[in-house]
């Protein structure tokens, strides 16, 4: 469905490459657009009412630092995603390397695992999760530590009204935010 | 037998002795002349009718649309057109409703008319609108031929009787009610909604000669979707000072962005001219996103035609432009793509920039107390050297990823062709562009060229490179989509080496692939791609009638000696039952293509509808509304246009 025109990202210009990336840190992806012989167009992402959110910054150790080719896979709420690391794609355009799940209602992750391109499996479930694996934040995530001690949070996603211990008040009674 | 006769059958392909057979006697070659003729001339009659069609939607000018009708019009399956909700597809903001026909009846020239007006009153501010040939579907008679086509309608609408935020629910709307309030509103919010909606409908038309002009005699709704919406999901930046800014402010840029894109000035000098394929001047650049001061904040990376330029994020809402400060030249003409990536592992990514005209660069992220955010480019000169070394490089797209799980990132850069000597050698399956490149990363950022190596010999003209481990074995494949021909999933054997598996894998695309995004679309833990492409406004032209025409005469002229060993390609990747298809394959438009888990894939595109009309560029996924599920963002650009002839 196309649905360009009804959000408000149908961009009218000659488009050509485009970048998607939290440019304001607030768990909703937005986009640059290079438009040919013309100023470009940032699309900030104001949906009302987004699903929750995580961002995984995942940093290889044996694998490349940036852990381009990893793949992640997360749980919440019954529904499993699944999300890989990539460095440029579509035309001649790049989006930012940690890879974002949007989560809908879930209020809470209940399973990460990461397959690194090295090959090391990673999977975070149950008392594993530790405190920092919750909902809009930027996590970190290091290569090779079988307990959560590589788990960092960097940052909150929500705006600065959020908390940053992840106790998220629910900003988000979302029209379109169940999982299928 | 002539010696050229013998030539033909000794390489023959089965394609060629269809030919052949075909070619028998002289009825069968008038007969394809014939037919591709026919579809010529019905192709731009039908064109003309919904010309004429689109141009009274616009005005809503009841009269100049009922005069595309025959007065002898007859349906059997017609009824009044009715928008039904899609509730499973309401979202902040945005409503999805299902064309449906009520009272479905057999319809006369009155009661058509009757269904249009009622149709056109709801319409509201047309914006913009599309009439176009999807296709001829039958030729009946030299008189009468049948067509599909699609209506495209984007406009602001009165929101009664649909349902806006706020009002009632409601789950059907006839257009026939449109103005009245609905029973069952509480008609709060109703009376003077307005909303933004596009239309979408696929037509089943009848056409048939009236003397000179060609009028539609019957008509069946296929299919049709109208999505509406606040256009308050995304905001465009341009005006705005920051990016928590309330309002447009008046700032000449976005929160700090003030980038314009520019033509490569070379173009228009004669060393660079490009006689051949003079297009090449529109292709501008990409678009990049990364972190390159490890501040959490995304910066932003522009290619250009002549002044490329890096947005520093600062992370308080605006960016700076750092492009000079960060080491970056102030102006390099033909930097078309910019790979942000850490490639010497040392937790800054470095900043790999491919050049058309000339050559490409690299750079090492370094410290540097002076610069922005302490940290600068350093360029590496002797980073790496192409094999192919022509005078320039070529390169308009590239992406990185670590192909021989050695712990560092390779790059497989996309080249275009040499514009000043070369054109695509056929529009469907072009093969000289000057090669793409496989850079393998030994460290330091130093790189060697593997193309050889790794079996890689993909010299389409290549306008997007993705990479994913589509089937699962632990090592990165790459699919390259290319223009003005087939795509080519690379297939990665683990031992430094590739195989094409584009059809085997099915995922052969022959059209015009113009970008790809590999991503799990689906959620069943693989990864599917998407392509864009073109979908072509003459893809009813495309069909088999003129396919036939086309190598009749490639036989007459003999050229097929020269096209031959791209037919006998062709023949080998679509098999034997579909060839005739190709040229309406090819500009189908965008394609998505789902795997099963076991790295087979099924084109979907049709069923997703994720091909509309148009020249896509680049090609995304990723989850805007936070439900979970990846959404496929596409940009169009060039010709897509209010003539019922363009591309």
């Amino acid at each position: 469905m196309d649905v360009a025109r009804p959000t408000g990202s149908d961009c009218v210009k000659d488009s050509r490459g485009v970048g998607v990336a939290d440019f304001d840190g607030d768990g909703r992806l937005d986009m640059v657009i290079n438009n040919n012989n013309e100023t470009p167009t940032l699309y900030l992402n104001n949906l009302r009412k987004s699903g929750n959110a995580v961002e995984l910054k995942l940093v290889g150790t044996r694998s490349n630092r940036d852990a381009v080719g990893a793949r992640v896979r997360l749980t919440a709420s019954g529904k499993t995603m699944m999300r890989q690391v990539e460095a440029g794609s579509g035309y001649a355009s790049e989006a930012m390397l940690p890879v974002h799940f949007g989560l809908g209602n879930a209020e809470r992750i209940d399973a990460v695992e990461i397959t690194w391109p090295s090959g090391i499996q990673q999977r975070f479930e149950g008392e594993s999760l530790g405190a920092a694996f919750g909902v809009n934040r930027l996590i970190r995530i290091e290569e090779g530590t079988d307990t959560s001690r590589g788990v960092t949070v960097a940052r909150s996603l929500r705006h600065s009204a959020a908390p940053a211990s992840g106790d998220i008040a629910s900003t988000s009674q979302t029209g379109g935010g169940s999982m299928h | 037998m002539s010696k050229k006769q013998k030539r033909i059958v000794f390489y023959s392909s089965p394609l060629i002795v269809l030919l052949l057979i075909l070619g028998v006697g002289k009825m069968k070659l008038d007969y394809i002349e014939t037919n591709a003729q026919l579809l010529a001339q019905m192709g731009q009659a039908a064109q003309k009718v919904l010309g004429e069609y689109k141009s009274g939607v616009d005005k809503a000018d009841i009269a100049k649309v009922l005069n595309c009708y025959d007065d002898k019009y007859a349906s059997e399956k017609d009824g009044f057109w009715v928008e039904e909700e899609d509730l499973q597809a309401k979202r902040d903001g945005v409503r999805v409703y299902q064309w449906k026909l009520s009272d479905a009846k057999p319809f006369g020239k009155a009661e058509v008319g009757n269904q249009v007006s009622r149709y056109l009153k709801t319409l509201g501010k047309v914006e913009e609108s599309k009439f176009k040939l999807d296709s001829v579907e039958e030729v009946i008679s030299p008189q009468s031929y049948r067509i599909r086509s699609f209506l495209w309608i984007r406009g602001t609408r009165d929101a009664v009787g649909r349902g806006v935020d706020g009002g009632a629910e409601m789950t059907k709307a006839s257009f026939g009610d449109a103005g009245k309030p609905h029973a069952g509103s509480d008609g709060k919010t109703d009376a003077h909604g307005q909303e933004a909606f596009e239309t979408q409908v696929l037509f089943r038309m009848w056409l048939q000669a009236d003397g000179d002009t060609w009028k539609i005699t019957r008509q069946e709704l296929i299919s049709g979707t109208t999505v509406t919406g606040d256009r308050k999901g995304f905001t465009d930046m341009w005006g705005h000072q920051s990016l928590d800014g309330e309002a447009a402010n008046g700032a000449n840029s976005s929160a700090g962005i003030d980038f314009v894109s520019h033509k490569n000035p070379l173009f228009a000098t004669p060393e660079w001219e490009p006689k051949a394929f003079e297009i090449i001047k529109y292709g501008s650049a990409g678009v990049s996103a990364g972190d390159y001061d490890n501040d959490g904040w995304y910066d932003v990376f522009f290619g250009d035609g002549e002044r490329p330029r890096l947005y520093r994020n600062k992370g308080d809402g605006t960016f700076e432009d750092v492009t000079l400060a960060a080491g970056l030249p102030e102006r390099a003409p033909g930097i078309n793509v910019g790979v942000f990536a850490d490639l010497d592992n040392d937790g800054y990514k470095d900043l790999f920039l491919g050049c058309y005209t000339g050559r490409s660069r690299l750079y090492r992220n370094v410290a540097d107390q002076q610069s922005p955010a302490g940290r600068k480019f350093v360029e590496v000169t002797d980073g790496f050297k192409f094999a192919n070394k022509g005078d320039s490089d070529f390169i308009v797209v590239a992406a990185a990823a670590d192909y021989d799980n050695d712990g560092d990132l390779d790059l497989y850069v996309g080249r275009e062709l040499d514009a000043r000597k070369n054109l695509p050698t056929t529009l469907f399956y072009t093969r000289n562009a000057e090669g793409n490149s496989l850079l393998r990363n030994d460290g330091n950022l130093h790189f060697t060229d593997v193309t050889r190596q790794a079996g890689i010999n993909e010299t389409g003209i290549t306008l997007g490179v993705a990479w994913g481990d589509y089937d699962n074995d632990g090592w990165q494949d790459v699919y390259v989509a290319n223009d003005f021909g087939r795509d080519a999933l690379l297939h990665n054997n683990g031992n430094g080496t590739f195989t094409d598996v584009s059809k085997q894998s099915g995922a052969y695309d022959p059209g015009y692939g113009m970008s790809a995004t590999l991503g799990d679309i689906d959620n069943d833990g693989d990864l599917d791609i998407y392509v864009s492409d073109v979908h072509s406004g003459q893809r009813w032209y495309g069909q088999a009638a003129t396919l036939y025409k086309y190598l009749l005469t490639s036989v007459r002229q003999g050229t097929i000696y020269d096209d031959f060993p791209v037919y006998k390609e062709i023949y080998n990747n679509v098999g034997g039952t579909d060839w005739s298809s190709y040229g309406d394959k090819t500009v189908k438009g965008n394609a998505l293509y789902i795997n099963d888990g076991h790295g087979k894939f099924t084109d979907v595109s049709e069923a997703a509808r994720v091909n509309p009309f148009g020249w896509f560029w680049s090609s995304t996924m990723f989850d805007y509304d936070n439900d979970g599920r990846q959404d496929i963002y596409a940009a169009n650009g060039w010709i897509t246009s209010k003539s019922t002839q363009d591309l």
